[in-house]
């Protein structure tokens, strides 16, 4: 039995990074993937050595664009923890609050895109809507709707007034009953059940043997959370549960990210009312005060994402830094799931992850037994997929 | 050769810590202010007990060279233009108009030096709103009488800065939690002449750190003669067998140094005796009545449970008059010999020095 | 079961505003702390350079101008992170409204 090679990517849709995947696809069917990582090779990490630790922090903002806020974070309490930095408490708190904020406009860009690649374009729309007026809240506290730049070494750059707090909680609450409703439709609607139900298994146990990370973990029903298995920032003094489905599909990653919407607001609202007064940031020397070294985890968006620096005494640049990324950890995870699904599936589950490659639109079929190459675009692919 | 003579032309030597440490400190010039410290954008400088410290990389920004009250560049005609009074006067300053004053709310009174005056107008910016926090000197919490720089953002923390201190303390370092930290935008400095210079050399210094001379609304300065060292007032007072922590207010009242335990005098020494106590950097300075204030503020001048008040600017006017309208200050005339007496203190400074 | 709730959700969006605007014509309003193009006030500046120094993005060069030395912000670098802000010691560089940037020419880029 001859099987073909489907070629996804470098460049693929929907996705935020080139990456590669070979499919080889009997008939409809993918059979076995291969994927080939490292086209955005961008040199960041040694790029990061040789800038100044300010510099830096604007540096890891630009890893991945949707989850900054994740990344400065992650970077800063990496730096802090080298340099013996204790940060204000009220800057712990602020930046809770925008981390969640962040969360919440990357899981509703990515139900969206989901939404969108198994041809719901109603209720892509409606969450591209709703992440607005979150991109309207980021700006409102840090000045820019997606790049926040608020983060820094030792607090955060703006505080946040009585005004904002009214502001945030009022949005919060009315978004509160529009994901309630969304969620009834991933519940019910015959549609997304038929694309999202059974569609791109993951058991409990390869998922821990491939070392998912994130909802794509939580999706499994694996118990793997940063912010309740080591709570850094404000997560030691706010409630929060991690959420578990264990059906493993596609539909079970969506679940964890709509019920994680709703968790997030419950976070910041109490974040909100808890917010003790005080500095918001203290002033750090830009050279290291020792040679040390700093690990940060945090639960980024997409999973558990870690910073790794190494200071040198009185050197205003670090050593080494490191940075491993949530998606990374998941690709092994994505390509067990890839394996027995449909092509036509491959867009929803590769989003399922929330993946963070390049989008560009193309990718290439190729036939190993006759040679012939199509390129096919991703509208097309998408227009497969929709079918 | 064209081009290197445009070069250097173009080559300006910009004045790094460095400079502040060869041309103020290590001439025992340095008043241990703490502008320094918060002029640094690159957080580079910290205050020690021996002066400012380099803990970071300097990135020549000039800004505390420029800031710093003793350094070689303040340019004293900037610092004078700046005030908008009326009447010129080389030893009081110039001003406006010269009263006495004291406090009229109770907690105030119970806590306060002279007349209350500092206390009162800072409670008053606070709770008008002209100010969102004020840098004072309150007392430590660890060594008994030590000052610490503090923000004042409630009316709590100004009540417990209350009452003079007559160790230096380095005040202004407490800007850079209140700007840097706390992110206020308008904040009241209150300090002894050497801080008031600092606060105003911010305002008017092109070269200074402005940006934070845009964010100090007032400046309420104290008489000042001179200070003493905390560690050498402790030691002053054990070899006269008396525990810093026991003392309960200190004053200088008619020529001599008095300290309390309790309401009981325990000790009243000529401030002369003290001399050799008092800081080094004290010996250069002929500012008695904090010069380039918006308010002056100090107990020389007028009677018993009075403070004397001198206006300089429009901005000290709008907060004194303010607080007198309001209820929070009664005022009365100056009484004639006050002013001559403050004159003669002043001038008294400003010879031996 | 579910059709009176889509003929609501049809009365409710029926009447409803757009969520858009229409851009060129309609702008949303910016929030207070925006940072868009860059302000500096010349007479403060003293060109020290602290900007030049700490730009994550190498956007600013100090240049001589009429022999006075100052910072000139190239918007095609610039990240709009706004440290030369924080980081300016005389508060000469302030966070401007303007966001419309697109230009014809390199030149028309730089803010001096």
């Amino acid at each position: 039995m001859s099987s073909i090679d489907l070629i996804v990517g470098p460049i693929h849709p929907a996705l935020h990074e080139p990456e590669r995947f070979v499919f080889k696809i009997d008939g409809e069917i993918v059979v076995d993937v291969e994927p080939r990582l490292g086209y955005v090779h961008r040199g960041i990490e040694k790029a990061l050595s040789e800038r100044t630790y300010i510099k830096d922090i604007y540096l890891v903002e630009r890893v991945c664009g949707i989850c900054n806020v994740a990344h400065t974070l992650t970077a800063a309490q990496a730096i802090e923890q080298a340099f013996g930095v204790e940060v204000p408490r009220r800057s712990k708190y602020l930046r809770t609050i925008v981390h969640e904020l962040n969360r919440l406009h990357s899981h509703l860009l990515i139900l969206g895109v989901v939404c969108e690649l198994i041809g719901f374009d109603t209720l892509f729309m409606l969450f591209w809507r709703d992440r607005e007026v979150i991109m309207d809240l980021i700006e409102m506290i840090t000045g820019n709707r997606v790049m926040s730049a608020y983060n820094i070494i030792g607090g955060v750059r703006r505080n946040i007034g009585d005004f904002e707090v009214t502001q945030i909680k009022g949005v919060l609450s009315s978004l509160a009953k529009r994901v309630k409703q969304y969620k009834k439709v991933f519940m019910d609607d015959p549609t997304i059940r038929a694309r999202c139900a059974g569609v791109g298994y993951l058991s409990r146990a390869k998922a821990l043997a491939l070392g998912a990370v994130g909802p794509t973990a939580r999706g499994s029903g694996l118990e793997l959370d940063v912010r309740v298995d080591e709570p850094y920032a404000a997560y030691d003094e706010v409630k929060y549960c991690a959420v578990i489905y264990n059906d493993g599909d596609v539909w079970a990653r969506l679940m964890v990210r709509l019920d994680e919407l709703l968790a997030s607001m419950e976070v910041i609202n109490e974040c909100l009312d808890k917010m003790p007064s005080g500095p918001i940031r203290v002033p750090v020397p830009e050279a290291a005060p020792q040679s040390a070294e700093g690990v940060s985890v945090i639960e980024a968006p997409r999973g558990e994402l870690i910073h790794h620096v190494y200071t040198k005494r009185d050197d205003d640049k670090p050593f080494r830094y490191r940075i491993r990324t949530p998606t990374y950890a998941n690709i092994p995870a994505v390509c067990e799931m890839l394996k027995g699904c449909y092509i036509a599936d491959i867009p929803a589950i590769l989003a399922s992850i929330d993946p963070c490659f390049s989008c560009t639109d193309r990718a290439a079929l190729i036939d190993t037994n006759s040679g012939e190459k199509r390129i096919i675009d991703i509208l097309s692919l998408a227009r497969r997929s929709k079918k | 050769m064209e081009a290197l003579r445009k070069a250097e032309e173009n080559f300006v030597v910009l004045k790094a810590f460095n400079d502040l440490v060869l041309d103020v400190v290590s001439k025992d010039l340095c008043t241990k202010c703490g502008m320094c410290v918060s002029s640094c954008q690159v957080h580079a400088i910290s205050m020690t007990d021996e002066g400012p410290k380099s803990v970071g990389p300097c990135r020549q920004c000039e800004a505390c060279y420029y800031g710093c009250p003793r350094s070689p560049a303040t340019s004293e005609e900037l610092l004078k233009a700046s005030l908008s009074s009326e009447k010129k006067d080389d030893i009081l300053g110039s001003y406006n108009k010269i009263v006495s004053a004291r406090t009229v709310l109770s907690e105030v009174k119970s806590v306060a030096q002279d007349g209350g005056v500092v206390t009162t107008l800072l409670i008053y910016a606070l709770e008008e709103g002209l100010i969102d926090g004020g840098i004072v000197a309150s007392k430590s919490t660890i060594e008994a009488w030590k000052p610490v720089p503090k923000v004042a953002l409630s009316i709590n923390d100004v009540l417990e800065a209350a009452g003079t201190k007559y160790s230096n303390c380095p005040s202004l370092v407490a800007l850079k939690d209140a700007l840097y930290g706390y992110d206020l935008s308008k904040v009241c400095v209150v300090g002894v002449p050497c801080q008031v210079t600092a606060a105003r050399n911010v305002k008017v210094q092109p070269k200074a750190a402005r940006k934070i001379g845009d964010k100090i609304a007032f400046i309420i300065g104290l008489f000042c003669m001179e200070s003493f060292p905390h560690v050498k007032l402790a030691q002053f007072l054990t070899s006269n067998g008396i525990d810093i922590a026991k003392v309960s207010k200190f004053d200088i009242k008619e020529g001599k140094f008095r300290v309390y335990m309790g309401d009981a005098e325990v000790l009243s020494v000529p401030i002369r005796n003290l001399k050799d106590y008092a800081n080094r950097f004290c010996e250069t300075c002929r500012d008695l009545t904090s010069w380039y204030a918006d308010v002056s503020v100090g107990a020389i001048g007028s009677g018993r449970d009075w403070s004397t008040v001198i206006v300089r600017s429009d901005e000290g006017a709008k907060l004194f008059d303010g607080a007198v309208q309001n209820g929070y200050l009664e005022v009365k005339d100056i009484e004639s010999d006050g002013i001559e007496s403050l004159r003669k203190i002043a001038k008294r400074k400003a010879s031996k020095n | 079961m579910r059709l009176p709730s889509l003929i609501r959700e049809v009365w409710a969006n029926l009447l409803k505003k757009p969520a858009t605007v229409k851009y060129p014509f309609e702008k949303l309003p910016l929030s207070k702390t925006y940072r868009g193009k860059h302000e500096l006030m010349r007479d403060r500046c003293v060109g020290c350079g602290l900007c030049a120094k700490i730009c994550p993005a190498f956007a600013i060069t100090m240049r001589s101008v009429y022999g006075k030395v100052s910072p000139e912000v190239d918007l095609a670098k610039c990240i709009f992170c706004y440290q030369c802000e924080d980081v300016c010691p005389r508060g000469a560089i302030k966070r401007g409204k303007e966001y419309e940037l697109a230009s014809w020419s390199r030149n028309e880029m730089i803010v001096r």
